[in-house]
């Protein structure tokens, strides 16, 4: 799989992916800070799983946002628009597919919380951190 | 699948194949030409076939305007022919090649166990393992990509399974009570702690 560029995304899915007029520097260091605190929320132990799983994968998506908002483009909140950001992330850090896999596999966890999924083994909060923290890295080296 | 093996159970390769084109999808009805273009036999071949098959009832002739369809049988005693090629299919030995190491039993769920999916129908798959359910997704998405279709697994240990065996939970009674495509072990095992 070959995933877009933001550009094509663009292009591919005007409703989701929108150019800014202006590069707001601000904005990315405010995506970037977030997924920092929200990083520290996922490796406090003291919250529950399903919290620390949810803030791992807040890390993830901030992240695409503070890249988005670097390269000049927005996400809007019509459906769809956090498997758009996390794929322009994939392409912007230039992730192998196998890493994306997993990327994705959290965001998946996340939708079937909707269906009643509460039970989250120390596996899965470990994985799911180790994620969220490379991709954080990957993403602030990148900027 | 041990292909020698079925072949001579099922009485030649031209038999296995279309047999389990017809058992692996038993709710997909296919005019004579497609069949035959799908299964890779012979056409003449194969119209002799399912005319002896319509004739005991292990196929359904469907007319259809002008052509007739095909499909497998839907006579209960013949559900055991849906589970054994479904067992050996493609994409079943491709998730099972993918289950974690500490997998103590997984099985394939839901409607394509039941034989009722269509063809963009997610496969639901439980593991019992040690593992991750996120690491296990992720080794199952190249899978999904080659067939085509989501597939989502369930991952627990032993010990919650039987825990919410005697808590009734809905999910795992389902899945007790339910037609399984059996990946890896035995789930009367899972009640022995």
């Amino acid at each position: 799989m070959t995933f877009r560029s933001l550009e094509q995304l663009a292009r591919d899915e005007p409703s989701l992916v929108r150019r800014e007029r202006t590069f707001n520097k601000r904005t990315v260091q405010e995506w970037l800070a977030g997924a920092v605190a929200k990083l520290d929320d996922a490796q406090r132990s003291a919250n529950s799983g399903p919290t620390r799983m949810d803030a791992a994968y807040d890390v993830l998506l901030f992240s695409a946002l503070a890249l988005f908002a670097s390269g000049g483009f927005r996400i809007t909140s019509s459906p769809g628009h956090h498997a758009i950001a996390l794929e322009g992330m994939a392409h912007l850090l230039n992730l192998s597919q196998a890493v994306f896999d997993e990327i994705d596999a959290v965001r998946e966890w996340r939708n079937r919380k909707y269906a009643g999924a509460f039970f989250v083994s120390d596996e899965d909060v470990k994985d799911a951190i180790d994620c969220a923290r490379q991709t954080l890295s990957r993403t602030e080296l990148e900027k | 699948m041990n292909q020698a093996l079925f072949s001579e159970l099922f009485g030649g390769e031209g038999r296995l194949k279309a047999l389990r084109l017809l058992y692996s999808h038993p709710h997909q009805a296919l005019p004579l030409r497609e069949f035959a273009a799908a299964a890779g036999i012979d056409h003449a071949q194969l119209h002799r076939l399912l005319k002896r098959w319509v004739a005991v009832g292990l196929v359904q002739r469907l007319p259809r305007g002008r052509s007739v369809a095909y499909r497998a049988s839907d006579d209960p005693a013949l559900r055991p022919l849906i589970l054994l090629f479904k067992q050996h299919d493609e994409l079943v030995d491709d998730i099972r090649a993918v289950l974690p190491a500490s997998t103590t039993y997984a099985a394939i769920i839901g409607s394509y166990a039941k034989g009722t999916e269509s063809a963009q129908s997610d496969v639901d798959v439980l593991v019992v393992a040690n593992a991750s359910e996120i690491k296990t997704n992720a080794a199952l998405k190249p899978v999904a990509r080659k067939h085509g279709r989501a597939i989502n697994a369930a991952v627990m240990p032993a010990h919650r399974f039987r825990s919410l065996v005697r808590e009734r939970d809905s999910f795992v009674l389902g899945v007790l009570d339910s037609p399984r495509i059996e990946l890896k072990g035995e789930i009367s095992d899972l009640s022995k702690s």
